[in-house]
């Protein structure tokens, strides 16, 4: 992908661009329906929208624009949640452990892109890889188990939704960030469940679920929005967007966005020696087995001073039949190409992931009946140029949920299926097990999950909700639960408790896998075996949680919770032996094989919240984590020592020798691989109506990356950012921004990059 | 800190005139204007609040009054402003409105001022603040009086002081 496609699709775009306003152009003015407007709709409007008012929806605007005192606390302090329980809500009455981070606060704060702005939210560790590549985990659990490949330092357990649409890789399990369609621009907010919601949201939501909400449009006047910053190293970031009507009820959102992210170096961390090296050390130096350490890398990625390029673009529609009745229609597209730790190679962890994707997604809601069916398709090559990584992927939800009330009682009965299909074979040569799956593999759950909500006295609240899955692989089904009980003692005071249970679906490698790797090639071969039987690991949590809001201007939240973990999936060598060779000369032939070890995690811990809104103009935040993991029963030997020790062994052929799983490998430790505290806060205040000043920190503690090659510490950190912005005409801003003020470049993330302070100026026009 | 909170105050009160300016802008459509004042450029007086002054400006840049564009004069007295469609009075410089309506009788100039119970002390429409919200008094006899004639909604929608 260059630069010079990207720009031709930024012609395109713009050309699209033009053609939409056009048509709204002709399209039909707007009718009055201020009236009916929430205050957070009116805020929206733009100063052009106001001119156009008549007086009497001016007056209404005016009231709820400078709404009172109290009511804009609550819409700072008390935002609606609606992934919580499916249903909108008060953050204050949220049953579970949840925040919402609003499109003001993001733009506030100038986060750059989605995985950053989780960086706003208690309970999600954000590590930055390289320049705008992100690592991001829910509570913790990453890097398990440790001492094994680098695929395990991916979450695994938390499902990404945009507007509820499962945004999963199934390859490897986790989330390729980059691989959005969406960007900042294009969010409403963010919900952030924290804890097991599986029977709310299916697989996956096991240390929680992310659902961002997207912008849609709300009136049928024309409306562009259009934002650019520059930084340094070439950093180049814009987004466009136009909302509009058509017709007499259609309204639509087309979007879309750019960003190139540059680096702070040109060199890239090798295991050699456990130092970063130019591209062209890599090409021309051999490891002990007289293998180069990175064939081709300047072919791989031409300029080593790109982090990351993306490209994406949405169109959103939005009909309302009626009060009751409407559709929602959304498409889009993204191509991305990113410098990342996934599989890398033997000897150097990062490498290019290339991705293009395109996707649908349908929503009907009528009544309480609400149905939902998205498609997505594409091509990802998770790691460039290296045989067996590319894959074309497929994926398929449909949901149908129907929410009934009795009186006080609530409930929602739902189905739901799922598939995820990935088929390598157009890439590889299947015939020599070239591919990682070679051929196409398929995942699929069918469901069935009921949800009843219950409030007595206005006071106590009681939710169950049950979800069974049914997997094609392994030929399982799963039931999931979450039992919640909320007392309000009153307006200022709410008590919770939460035990629930959710698992982790399959993926395509542990499930599938049957490649064949040359480690040296004609010499020794391993096979990457999955399997197809698998335990899904499976997480159970129990949960107290106090809100209060002490006086009107803060409203604090704090979680005291533990989780039982397990059922991990491992991928372990298995044996090694000496075969023949097609030619006819021996070699040594190892399997490396996924598993199940019956090791459980137990985590506890501690979150808090303070939000506090002095008033409109002056609002502050201050979050963080304490928690602590332990690993009862975890095979700490690791992979790479395995395999090298089996080798030793091996002396004579038609023996293959095995790894024997001694119980003296087995210990109980704690996981280092997870800070043990981290948290963040934030200050914003504009100024004089015109200025926006904002400054937020983020701080984790340090830990220990442990993998098969090498242990390596990530000290503790704290990154300040700064954003100050000047309206100089209505909606149209000038800005500059600043991230990790303080110029800590530390890596945040195993062998990544070290990135210091980053500079932004830029402009942010509505018209 | 106290320069912080100076600056709060000072945000929500550029909020404040924002739509001052806005419902300004908005009178202008709710009043019939003589044909022999709807040649040229529709000239708004501000005395006092400049804040103001600058929210018309800004509005002035993209909108018209009729087929006038607008022109926005911003001074501290009242003795430039005879030639003024609208002259809007701020709350500080209320003492200047006997001496403006003296100077503006009968010349088809809508008097706006900022303040309770001014309406009746002869302006055609007056802010007022009830609490957080922002109304408005108006005196249709002062209005008729200057030589303009308002719209029903300007009746139906502001507190009617006649």
């Amino acid at each position: 992908m260059t630069i010079n496609s990207f720009l031709s699709r930024r012609w395109l775009t713009a050309l699209a661009f033009s053609a939409s306003c056009l048509v709204a152009v002709n399209a039909q003015e707007a009718t009055s329906t201020v009236s009916e407007m929430t205050s957070e709709q009116i805020q929206q409007l733009s100063y052009n929208d106001l001119l156009q008012l008549s007086l009497e929806d001016l007056i209404t605007v005016a009231n709820k624009f400078g709404m009172s005192a109290d009511e804009m606390l609550e819409y700072f302090l008390n935002k609606d949640i609606v992934a919580a329980s499916k249903k909108a809500e008060k953050s204050m009455e949220s049953p579970l452990s949840s925040t919402v981070i609003s499109k003001e606060q993001i733009e506030r704060s100038g986060v750059t892109n989605i995985p950053e702005a989780l960086r706003l939210a208690p309970g999600v560790i954000v590590r930055e890889k390289t320049p705008g590549n992100y690592d991001v985990h829910v509570r913790g659990y990453d890097n398990i188990p440790s001492n094994n490949i680098l695929t395990y330092s991916e979450n695994m357990l938390t499902l990404l939704m945009i507007d509820n649409r499962p945004v999963y890789s199934y390859a490897f399990g986790g989330t390729f960030w980059e691989t959005l369609p969406i960007e900042v621009s294009d969010v409403e907010r963010i919900e952030i469940i924290r804890g097991p919601s599986s029977a709310l949201y299916g697989p996956n939501a096991v240390s929680g679920a992310i659902n961002i909400i997207t912008k849609k449009a709300t009136s049928k006047s024309v409306a562009v929005s259009f934002d650019n910053a520059l930084g340094n190293n070439n950093t180049n970031i814009a987004n466009i967007a136009s909302t509009f009507g058509i017709g007499n009820k259609l309204l639509a959102r087309v979007s879309g966005n750019y960003q190139w992210n540059g680096r702070f170096q040109n060199d890239f961390f090798t295991f050699y020696d456990s130092r970063y090296h130019t591209q062209d050390f890599l090409e021309i130096t051999k490891d002990k087995d007289g293998m180069y350490l990175k064939e081709n890398a300047s072919d791989i990625e031409p300029n080593p001073r790109r982090a990351g390029e993306k490209f994406g673009g949405n169109v959103a529609l939005y009909y309302p039949v009626n009060d009751k009745v409407n559709f929602e229609l959304a498409a889009g597209a993204q191509k991305s190409a990113v410098l990342t730790s996934m599989l890398g190679n033997r000897m150097v962890p990062f490498s290019i992931r290339e991705s293009q994707t395109q996707y649908i997604d349908f929503k009907a809601n009528a009544g309480g009946l609400q149905a939902q069916v998205n498609y997505m398709a594409g091509d990802q090559e998770y790691e460039k140029m290296v045989k067996g990584f590319h894959i074309d992927l497929q994926s398929f939800n449909a949901n149908l949920e129907y929410d009934y009330k009795i009186q006080n009682l609530s409930l929602r009965p739902g189905v739901s299926y799922q598939q995820a299909s990935y088929d390598d074979s157009k890439y590889v040569n299947t015939a020599i097990k070239e591919g990682y799956l070679n051929g196409k593999c398929v995942l699929s759950t069918v469901a069935a999950f009921m949800r009843a909500d219950y409030t007595a006295f206005d006071k106590l609240r009681l939710v169950g909700a049950v979800r069974w899955d049914k997997y094609n692989k392994p030929d399982v089904t799963h039931m999931t639960y979450q039992f919640i009980t909320s007392y309000k003692i009153n307006d200022n005071h709410l008590v919770r408790g939460v035990y629930s249970r959710a698992n982790r679906g399959p993926f395509m490698t542990d499930t599938y896998s049957d490649f064949t790797w040359q480690r040296i090639p004609g010499a020794f071969n391993i096979l990457y075996l999955g399997n197809e039987n698998l335990k899904l690991p499976v997480m159970d949590m129990i949960e107290f949680g106090y809100r209060v809001k002490p006086v009107k201007y803060i409203q604090a939240d704090f979680e005291v919770f533990q989780t039982k973990t397990k059922d991990y999936s491992w991928f372990m060598p298995q044996s090694i032996a000496i075969k023949l060779s097609e030619s006819g000369k021996p070699m040594m032939e190892g399997i490396i094989g996924y598993d199940n070890f019956d090791m459980t995690t137990t985590q506890i811990g501690f979150s808090g919240n303070i939000q506090i809104a002095v008033n409109k103009n002056l609002t502050m935040n201050v979050f963080g984590n304490i928690q602590k993991t332990e690993l009862d029963h975890f095979y700490a030997r690791k992979a790479s020592e395995i395999l090298e020790e089996m080798v030793g062994k091996l002396q004579t052929p038609d023996q293959p020798v095995n790894n024997e799983v001694k119980d003296a490998d087995f210990v109980d430790q704690t996981h280092k691989s997870t800070p043990s505290y981290y948290g963040g806060g934030s200050v914003n205040y504009i100024f004089k109506e015109k200025w926006n000043i904002n400054t937020s920190f983020y701080y984790y503690g340090k830990q220990t990356f442990a993998m098969t090659f090498m242990d390596t510490e990530i000290p503790a950190k704290t990154l300040v950012n700064a954003k100050v912005s000047y309206n100089f005409a209505k909606e149209n801003k000038v800005f500059v921004n600043v991230r990790n003020l303080l110029n800590d470049d530390s890596n945040e993330f195993a062998f990544a990059d070290q990135i210091g302070t980053k500079f932004f100026a830029g402009v942010q026009l509505n018209f | 800190m106290l320069v912080l909170f100076a600056g709060i105050m000072t945000g929500a009160n550029a909020q404040k005139e924002r739509f001052k300016a806005l419902f300004i802008y908005n009178f202008t459509k709710n009043i019939e204007w003589p044909p022999q004042v709807k040649s040229n450029h529709f000239i708004i007086g501000v005395v006092g609040n400049s804040d103001i002054a600058a929210e018309l400006q800004t509005i002035a840049q993209t909108q018209k009054v009729g087929n006038q564009t607008i022109k926005v004069i911003n001074g501290n007295s009242t003795d430039e402003l005879e030639f003024c469609h609208l002259v809007f009075l701020s709350g500080n410089k209320t003492a200047q409105l006997p001496h403006l309506l003296t100077k503006l009788s009968g010349k088809q100039t809508l008097i706006i001022t900022d303040g309770k119970n001014l309406a009746a002390k002869g302006s055609g429409i007056s802010f007022v603040q009830d609490g957080d919200k922002l109304k408005f008094e108006i005196c249709r006899r002062n209005i008729e009086k200057q030589g303009l004639k308002s719209s029903s909604a300007l009746a139906n929608l502001g507190i009617v002081v006649d």
